[in-house]
């Protein structure tokens, strides 16, 4: 038996396609057939696609909502710090690098690289949630 | 090579399926062969297009932590910073001061051989091992001090503890040192920096060949193995760090690939030979490399089959030459200058405090030993900066205890077989691929004994010295939580494994990563002309190297 349940014309056994249908034609020698076949069921028993998308979005607001709507606590443990708010930390950190003397144009590539980062990361979650195998 | 590995392993070919005694697979892959291809083709531009995405955020991100984590702050940054120096303008490698001679040559009141940090990495010393640490002090600001005394006896402070580190990856950064000579300190490390982005991004390319060459029909590891090597925090830390771990990460990485390679499609004269090259160069990037002869040797030893002993002697033959030809010169020039092949005998007299943390079979099972490694592997940031948050610790682990678990179910199917109306040709592993997947996982066992043997000589043992098996890795534990997720559901969850890491990502980030930047900054007014104090940032409470009680190293 060949792996996926489809047949092997060598084996001399009958032969069972997964899902109980009848392999005995497919058996007979139309693999394509049995391809299709095998397509059909995986899509029949497969999440409806727009599954993928809607987690695609809910995932989006999960990552991004708290940080967005709750202040963020720095730090663990011991070093446990203040919990404040996203726009707090971002401008912290504008500022560090405002004094680390890179200038202006440094900082937009930063910033640019980081909203970039942002932005391909979802985007692949996209395509990671493609629902197509 | 990925050309090579994708025409072997290309639709149709079959050559993926190696033939069996008997020829039972060659059958089986007959009666596949037109449905193979149009799954495989499907498996082949999803994972093409997530890869092509996969390496855009990886760049990004990798681009913005060069600038977030704040200036020499990784580990031991400023003694390869220094080591790259020393290399592009004096064209040596550094040295190690010899304690003895070091204090003859101190009371005759002559000029101690051995390399010592220059003066104006001052500053940063926070961030390095072995320099007594006080910048704002109006004496030790301006001359820093070369001296210390510990219960009454004198040690070095400020020597170059990296110097017995190989040179490849320090002569590769010359000539960005070189470039930027002219800027500050902090661009010339930042150039440093971005000089290490490639390294990482052979990393994640290496970790998708891998799983495609392995699994070639399967998207969820295709899609989750390269994505779990780019969104682990730490190897993304040591691919924005001037350092030499992601180089020797890289190399071991291509070592893993070939052994991989050889395992498909035998181990020819030409693949031996690149092996050994890539091992070769691999001892030349990080020491911890030796962790791929044992790989290597049992990579050939199954490839071949013990029952060749000839075989395996000339594969061991062509693997060796070039081994050997690149390393020996560096393990003969240590030798020549220490009398030893790895200089630990010098570090472990000049770092009075680096002493074992116990017996090798003691480590294996410690609790805090193991504790820690796995802190390290997530969170800490060089010298154990960052602690992240004990819930987000949990949720690591929980994810890491289900890979296991899947690991052991796929070990269990693969071996008794899986029912045959799962439609899963993973879960049907040919001879080649549990030989593959039997060498990747005894490289991740060598790789953390290897770790547990260096904490029986030094109590600085972390878990960075394995991460050289990243890859190995990544596909063992994608395999694991895919073997726990139904068929149906694995476009799913596959979107849920690469939701996780980017959400760790970016908690980090956020919540660790911008405020640590913020306290360091803060903490250095030196840096910024007292621009920035603590009292306008959020901030966390930090600890640099020299913080940490010693006591506290390795447990």
């Amino acid at each position: 038996m060949m792996p996926g349940g489809v047949p092997s014309i060598d084996d001399g056994k009958s032969a069972v396609v997964s899902g109980g249908r009848d392999a005995a034609a497919v058996a007979g020698g139309d693999r394509t057939e049995t391809a299709r076949v095998e397509d059909q069921d995986r899509q029949a028993r497969r999440p409806p696609p727009w599954l993928g998308r809607a987690l695609w979005a809910l995932v989006m607001v999960a990552i991004l909502g708290p940080l967005l709507v709750f202040p963020v606590t720095l730090g663990a443990g011991d070093d446990v710090g203040d919990a404040v708010r996203l726009p707090a930390v971002l401008r912290s950190f504008d500022r560090t690098l405002a004094a680390t003397g890179w200038g202006d144009a440094a900082r937009v590539f930063v910033w640019g690289v980081a909203g970039l980062a942002l932005l391909a990361a979802f985007a692949l979650l996209w395509v990671a949630f493609a629902s197509e195998e | 090579m990925a050309e090579l590995a994708e025409s072997v392993a290309a639709p149709g070919t079959g050559a993926a399926v190696p033939l069996a005694p008997g020829g039972a697979q060659l059958d089986e892959r007959d009666a596949a062969a037109p449905a193979k291809p149009v799954a495989r083709q499907r498996v082949r531009s999803l994972a093409q297009r997530m890869f092509v995405v996969l390496l855009v955020a990886f760049v990004a991100k990798q681009l913005f932590a060069v600038a977030a984590f704040p200036a020499f702050s990784g580990h031991d940054e400023v003694a390869h910073f220094s080591y790259v120096r020393t290399l592009a303008t004096e064209a040596r490698v550094p040295v190690l001061p010899e304690l003895e001679a070091w204090r003859t040559s101190r009371q005759l009141g002559q000029e101690p051989a051995g390399d010592f940090f220059d003066t104006d990495l001052y500053p940063w010393c926070r961030f390095t091992l072995d320099w007594y640490c006080e910048p704002d002090h109006p004496r030790w600001g301006s001359d820093p001090p070369r001296v210390v005394t510990v219960r009454q006896s004198f040690y070095p402070s400020g020597f170059q503890y990296a110097a017995n580190h190989p040179p490849l990856y320090y002569a590769l950064m010359s000539p960005v040192y070189l470039l930027g000579r002219g800027f500050s300190l902090e661009t010339q490390q930042a150039l440093l920096r971005l000089a290490t982005i490639p390294f990482g991004v052979a990393t994640v390319f290496l970790a998708y060949r891998l799983a495609r060459t392995l699994f070639p029909d399967d998207s969820f590891l295709a899609i989750t193995v390269p994505a779990f090597v780019a969104f682990q925090p730490q190897i993304s830390y040591e691919s924005a760090m001037v350092n030499n771990d992601i180089l020797g990460i890289a190399l071991l990485s291509l070592v893993l690939y070939l052994c991989v390679l050889g395992l498909r499609d035998g181990f020819s004269r030409r693949l031996s030979l690149a092996l050994g090259v890539a091992v070769g160069l691999s001892l030349l990037a990080k020491g911890t490399s030796l962790m791929a002869i044992p790989v290597v040797g049992l990579a050939v030893l199954l490839g071949v089959g013990w029952r060749d002993p000839l075989g395996v002697a000339r594969r061991g033959v062509w693997i060796g030459l070039p081994t050997a030809a690149l390393a020996a010169p560096w393990y003969w020039f240590l030798y020549r200058t220490y009398g030893n092949i790895d200089g630990f005998e010098q570090i472990a007299a000049l770092q009075w405090w680096n002493r074992p943390l116990g017996g090798f079979f003691q480590l294996l099972v410690d609790r805090d030993f193991v504790l820690l490694r796995f802190k390290e592997t997530w969170g800490e940031y060089g010298w154990r900066q960052i602690h992240l948050d004990d819930r987000l610790l949990w949720a690591i682990a929980v994810v890491s205890i289900l890979g296991v678990v899947g690991l052991v179910a796929y070990a269990v199917l693969a071996r008794r077989g899986a029912p045959p109306a799962w439609d899963d040709s993973t879960l049907r592993p040919s001879a080649w691929q549990v030989k593959a997947l039997v060498v990747l996982f005894a490289a991740c066992v060598v790789g953390y004994l290897a770790v547990v043997q260096f904490g029986t000589r030094f109590a600085l043992t972390q878990a960075r010295y394995y991460f050289p098996v990243v890859i190995a890795a990544a596909i063992l534990s994608m395999l694991g939580l895919r073997t726990l997720i139904p068929a149906v559901w694995r476009p799913i969850g596959r979107g849920i494994v690469v939701a996780a890491l980017v959400a760790l990502n970016v908690t980090l980030f956020v919540g660790y990563v911008l405020p640590f930047h913020a306290s360091i900054v803060a903490q250095m007014p030196w840096l910024t002309d007292g621009t920035v104090v603590a009292d306008d940032l959020p901030t966390v409470r930090t600890r640099g190297g020299q913080d940490n009680p010693f006591g506290e190293f390795g447990r």
